[in-house]
């Protein structure tokens, strides 16, 4: 029961976020392209539900019911995306500079993605300045005996 | 004993097993023990690290 719970958190979040763009796409630019929108967002969620259904390691990692491998394999999926997400990024702020369209869409993006690197090696990494656990100080009372023992 | 029912036992996938079992993929200490564990042996005499290096 958990485990099929799970496997709704992909296409869910997918449904969501595809669900607020068609309907933005809808309100600007009409509803014929928020329909196609939807289309495809209804065959990627689709797909994300099947995927995560599957006896393999995709399925695993999409399902949410992943073991330690099948997380580390998910981490390196992930660092290959965002190498391409990089590669797309800086393609279009090539693309958008020579055909003179404006480029700061795509430096904002450039800009999320290293700042969200460097919290993540700070939130994630170990501080060399990290101080050595202490050993606990015996407390003592007023009178000087100590707190921290119990008796026998 | 099956991967499959190895896999259950240790609570991985059967592809986990797979990996660890062909040296793809060298497991936690966590998941170390529990093999270990499960087939009452010590973990030096399931992994060999030396054999890791020469690789």
């Amino acid at each position: 029961m958990i485990r099929n719970r799970r496997r709704l958190v992909n296409p869910g979040i997918a449904a969501v976020a595809g669900t607020v763009i068609a309907v933005s796409v809808g309100i600007r630019q009409g509803w014929g392209p928020a329909l196609l929108s939807a289309v495809v967002l209804v065959g990627w969620v689709t797909l994300l539900y099947v995927l995560g259904g599957a006896g393999t390691d995709t399925g695993a990692v999409l399902g949410q019911h992943h073991d330690e491998r099948q997380q580390l394999v998910a981490l390196k999926a992930a660092r290959l995306s965002l190498i391409a997400v990089l590669g797309a990024v800086v393609g279009a702020c090539l693309i958008a500079a020579l055909a003179g369209y404006p480029v700061w869409p795509f430096e904002i993006l450039a800009a999320i993605i290293g700042i969200a690197y460097f919290i993540g090696l700070r939130v994630y990494g170990t501080s060399p300045d990290e101080p050595e656990p202490q050993q606990p100080q015996p407390r003592y009372s007023k009178l000087g005996f100590r707190q921290d023992r119990t008796a026998g | 004993m099956s991967q499959a029912d190895l896999a259950a036992a240790l609570g991985v996938s059967r592809q986990t097993v797979i990996s660890i079992e062909n040296g793809r993929y060298l497991p936690s200490l966590p998941l170390a023990f529990r093999i270990a564990r499960l087939f009452a042996m010590p973990i030096e005499k399931l992994f060999d690290p030396d054999a890791e290096e020469e690789s």
